[in-house]
């Protein structure tokens, strides 16, 4: 038997799109590793030490870029679910998908967080009231999410049903953000922007908190660039099969 | 007074959880995609010779 030879492999329109998204990937990969090395010096070293929490109050310049970037992750999943649902596309969906995941990943470590927060400064690790309790609620809403897209009987009723929870759970989000507003609530108040009272964050703090967000922001980008190159490829995966079977 | 030893773990704990919970995600992804594209390449080999074959 004779071996075929392999023949070299010429480079595609789709190989150069492909580096070049790698490119692109690689360095907002690399961007928020630079920025999280300077967060890291910022919040320990910048940051002052606060008066009444000592060092632990720290944790607010992981845990509110968590809540707020988990926000924007479930808004995103708002907009790419009404858009599949309009236009059909793959794209919208993979979108809604992507961001749904990362979403529930950063709405998981704003809830770790904050238990490890709230024992030594409450005394307990967990409260049921305003905040945190809506705050469960919205990581319940979008693990829904994914699990109908997991279990539906074919993956486009999945992603149709999983699109309606993705617009309808959109709702928690204002109400996670203004609980401590309009019910009583033992959580820490708006530190920054339009509800917080003047003066209740310094300067020196809300500069890092704001840096902190921003190296937060680059992280969800590259993360949500390599899951929706990931969920692509499944699509990819999944035509070809239905490809094969077909000439079969 | 909050400001004792026994509050460093809880502070250590909340980066560490982080950091390790963005490791983990990043790295299962990649191995996701690094399993896929390989199963892709391989199905438009066969999908080629296919081809080539009729």
């Amino acid at each position: 038997m004779e071996r075929a030879e392999s023949k070299p492999h010429v480079e595609t329109a789709e190989d150069r799109a492909r580096a070049g998204y790698n490119r692109l990937s690689n360095a907002l990969l690399v961007a928020s590793g630079v920025a999280m090395l300077l967060n890291l010096y910022l919040i320990f070293i910048y940051a002052p030490l606060d008066a009444t929490q000592g060092q632990v109050y720290r944790a607010l310049f992981v845990h509110v870029p968590l809540a707020w970037i988990s926000f924007l992750a479930f808004g995103i999943t708002f907009v790419g679910s009404v858009m599949y649902l309009w236009k059909g596309s793959r794209r919208w969906d993979a979108l809604a998908l992507s961001s749904a995941e990362i979403g529930v990943l950063f709405t998981t470590l704003v809830l770790v967080t904050g238990v490890f927060w709230a024992k030594p400064i409450w005394g307990t690790w967990w409260q049921w009231e305003p905040r945190l309790t809506t705050t469960l609620i919205l990581w319940l809403i979008y693990v829904a999410y994914l699990m109908v897209r997991s279990y539906a009987p074919n993956p486009r009723q999945g992603a149709r049903y999983a699109a309606v929870i993705g617009i309808i759970g959109l709702i928690d989000v204002p109400i996670v953000y203004f609980s401590v507003e309009w019910w009583r609530s033992v959580h820490f108040p708006h530190v920054v922007g339009p509800l917080a009272d003047e003066g209740t964050l310094p300067a020196s703090m809300r500069s890092v908190l704001m840096f902190s967000l921003i190296t937060f922001t680059l992280l969800f980008a590259y993360l949500l660039r390599e899951r929706l190159a990931l969920k692509r490829t499944e699509d990819a995966l999944k035509d070809l099969r239905d490809t094969v079977e077909s000439k079969q | 007074m909050p400001d004792t030893p026994q509050n460093l773990p809880y502070l250590f704990a909340i980066y560490a959880v982080t950091w390790v919970a963005f490791f983990v995600y990043a790295f299962l992804v990649s191995r996701r995609q690094r399993e896929l594209e390989r199963e892709v390449r391989n199905l438009r080999q066969m999908l080629q010779e296919k081809s080539k074959g009729s």
